[in-house]
């Protein structure tokens, strides 16, 4: 790697707009995660309110999200 | 806001809600807008990208690529990857216990109502702008192609990883007027 293309890898490690897009498709798979967990929590006869417990969140706001399915 | 809309627009944003409706509990986005509008193979987005000489065919396999790896495209995945995550390694591990496209979540029942998500909604709105910067008066499939591939997201990585990008399609827009 010369030097120049160095310098322009290093700053795209900075560029806030690559940490930014990261961000968003973090938040992305996130949601795709929970909804695999909570199905599964779901199949395995758990109640809204102990997924609710262990994702630290209302059990209106999981049922409202992941239910009627 | 679709009375400006054109017939085969409107097709695409029903199309759109339908398709997100036989998925989990996502509400529509952008990456549904782009299936609906490469599925209409005769459409005026279709036959835009087919000027530039890509197979609409090829578009939805390679969206069909990001949906099953939870909506990540090969962009984001590069994004991720500064941050020590390898998204193909947590797609294989999820699969692994959960099975084969787990991440594309199904509905048991068809939802009816299916909320638009903020990416959905921003280019809805954006195509108005984009109708309006071309002196179009009539939102078309053209302006909904434009709009998704000016709005940051997977949908936009994906026309972009066929160098579809808006200037590209302004021009070729501008020309055959």
């Amino acid at each position: 790697m010369t030097e120049a293309t160095e310098l322009a890898a290093q700053a795209g490690d900075r560029d806030p707009r690559v940490g930014l897009r990261g961000v968003a498709a973090l938040r992305r798979l996130l949601e795709q995660l929970e909804a695999v967990q909570v199905r599964s929590a779901r199949v395995h006869g758990w109640s809204w309110q102990e997924i609710a417990d262990e994702l630290s969140i209302s059990r209106q706001a999981v049922h409202k999200k992941h239910g009627r399915r | 806001m679709f009375e400006r809309f054109t017939k085969p627009a409107r097709a695409v944003v029903t199309t759109a809600a339908e398709d997100a409706g036989k998925q989990g509990s996502t509400p529509v986005d952008a990456m549904n807008l782009l299936v609906a509008l490469m599925r209409r193979g005769d459409g005026a987005a279709a036959e835009l990208i087919g000027m530039q000489g890509i197979g609409p065919a090829d578009v939805l396999d390679r969206a069909e690529h990001v949906r099953r790896r939870g909506g990540i495209s090969d962009a984001d995945a590069r994004a991720l990857e500064r941050f020590g995550i390898d998204v193909d390694q947590v797609v294989n591990r999820v699969e692994q216990e959960h099975g084969a496209g787990a991440l594309v979540s199904t509905q048991r029942r068809t939802r009816k109502h299916v909320p638009f998500g903020v990416d959905a909604k921003r280019t809805l709105e954006r195509c108005l702008n984009e109708a309006g910067a071309l002196g179009d008066r009539v939102i078309g499939e053209e302006h909904l192609l434009l709009a998704l591939a000016g709005l940051p997201g997977p949908a936009a990585d994906v026309l972009d990883s066929f160098g579809v990008e808006p200037h590209v399609l302004r021009t070729a827009l501008r020309r055959a007027s």
